[in-house]
């Protein structure tokens, strides 16, 4: 084979398998719409993922966000506060916060906990006989497992950067606090200043879009997987490195459409 | 009328032929054995009936549907009249017991009634004495009871037709006896029956017709109504409880 028949290959290969994941995802969305009509069946897998992911989750973004709000105040007053610009410290909140790393960090983590568990899962159940078993129900694999998590991890990473952004701004209040006694309610005030309609729209959409990227290429790797135990740990790692590299392509141009837009 | 026709079956695992045009008929509340040396064969054509293997070429039609030309969505309602029993008795693992054995149930029902259903699975789990494993994970129940209970799954579905890989292997004779009965029960009812099984005693006491698979082909076919019936059966060299040790001691 010469290295263009090679490259030819190798293209042909990633185009079809593009395309087969276009129509996994198109066939995903599809089922959203007709969820409730398996709500009976299908309602206990949607809880238990949003539990997993939207509450299970809970401590460690608490923790990672009140560090990191912490962190940002402290550092922005300490550099800020030698020009005289203390005040620049919530537009940095907002911005770098808020905006960017609320979403990301909190991918991050869902990628790391849901998505791995995620295309784990489905592994296993395809090697065990799970997947034909629904089959053989009439049940569709896509509406029952995929579509009850596709749900689960879009609502739980909506709730999760929530829960981030708040506990990233009492972090930012709790450090301010070390350089000067600051009234919490003065600091909402000028945080929530800083604090535009259009900030809180973009967190959002990126929440949203990265929970759907994120529980789609999971769910596909999962399910790719066919007869052997080990295609489980390499499903599960293309997974978790898609997922990472597709949450910060979508950040990017989420960010330049806001502000192209 | 024949209610499932296998037409110019060709099955291919791997690039490797493993059916090669293949054609029967199954008659409405017909009982239909499949035995075979390999269960691989045997497993891989109930696959293909049930519609987890795409044949490379012919086609596999219930009630004159083929189930190939059709979506998931369209074959709900052909799924509700037919059952499928895996060999191995499989469970969604991160279920319970109970909650797999109501999934078909409340799949199929509109206004689900959880007592009624209650009532038989505890009719059945009493007569195939069970032990009370039903609010336990499927991991920690043993395999007896997991094909046990897989099979009640089934008839808590009520199916007009059921499908059965092995339902004896590896189950005691007491086990044994009651499975035959339930599925004799079955017949008598008017369901239709199609299970892979080597067992002379299932054939005996269920089979309309058997089909003899071996590798590529089907190497005969029997009929009850054929004279000598029971004595061509026997003479199939491949048949589970007819080892005949002690005559040749």
């Amino acid at each position: 084979m010469n290295i263009f028949e090679s490259i030819g290959s190798g293209l042909r290969t990633r185009i079809k398998n593009l395309m087969e994941f276009y129509l996994f995802m198109i066939q995903v969305l599809r089922k959203v719409f007709s969820f409730h009509k398996q709500r009976q069946i299908g309602s206990i897998v949607l809880l238990r993922q949003i539990m997993f992911t939207g509450y299970e989750a809970l401590p460690l973004i608490i923790f990672l966000a009140l560090s990191i709000g912490g962190l940002i105040i402290l550092e922005g007053n300490y550099i800020l506060g030698g020009f005289g610009q203390s005040q620049l410290v919530y537009v940095i909140l907002v911005t770098v916060v808020i905006r960017e790393l609320s979403s990301i960090l909190t991918a991050l983590i869902v990628i790391a906990r849901s998505g791995t568990a995620i295309s784990t899962e489905l592994g296993n159940m395809t090697i065990n006989n799970e997947i034909n078993l629904l089959r053989s129900f009439g049940i569709s694999p896509i509406s029952y497992l995929v579509v009850s998590r596709f749900i689960g991890v879009v609502v739980g990473m909506f709730l999760l950067t929530i829960y981030f952004n708040l506990a990233a701004v009492i972090g930012g209040w709790l450090f301010s606090t070390i350089f000067y006694p600051i009234n919490f309610s003065f600091f909402m005030n000028q945080f929530l200043y800083h604090l535009s309609f259009a900030d809180i729209i973009i967190f959002v959409i990126k929440s949203i879009v990265f929970g759907m990227a994120i529980a789609l290429i999971s769910c596909y790797q999962g399910l790719k997987v066919t007869t052997a135990t080990t295609e489980v740990p390499q499903r599960t790692i293309k997974a978790a490195v898609t997922s990472v590299i597709a949450v910060i392509i979508g950040d990017i141009i989420i960010t330049i459409l806001f502000y192209i837009l | 009328m024949s209610v499932l026709e296998i037409r110019n079956l060709v099955v291919q695992v791997e690039e490797q032929k493993i059916f090669d045009q293949i054609s029967f008929e199954l008659e409405n509340k017909e009982c239909l054995l499949i035995v075979g040396s390999h269960g691989y064969y045997n497993g891989i054509l109930l696959n293909t009936i049930v519609g987890f293997y795409e044949p490379a070429e012919g086609a596999v039609t219930f009630e004159g549907v083929d189930i190939y030309s059709k979506t998931e969505e369209e074959l709900v309602a052909l799924r509700k009249k037919v059952s499928f029993v895996f060999q191995e008795g499989v469970f969604l693992a991160n279920l319970s017991v109970l909650e797999n054995l109501l999934l078909p149930v409340k799949f199929y029902s509109k206004k689900f009634i959880q007592s009624k259903v209650m009532k038989e699975i505890k009719e059945y789990c009493d007569f195939f004495e069970v032990p009370p494993v039903l609010q336990k994970r499927p991991a920690f129940i043993s395999y007896t009871s997991k094909k046990l209970l897989s099979l009640i799954r089934a008839l808590i579905t009520h199916p007009e037709m059921i499908i059965l890989n092995k339902p004896l292997f590896n189950l005691d004779i007491r086990n044994q006896k009651r499975v035959i009965h339930v599925l004799k029960e079955m017949k008598s009812q008017g369901k239709t029956l199609v299970i892979s099984s080597n067992s002379f005693d299932v054939i005996k006491a269920l089979a309309d017709r058997v089909i003899h698979i071996e590798k590529k082909d089907i190497k005969k076919i029997l009929n009850r109504q054929d004279k000598d019936f029971i004595q061509q059966v026997k003479q199939l060299d491949i048949l589970s409880d007819l080892v005949g040790v002690e005559d040749e001691i």
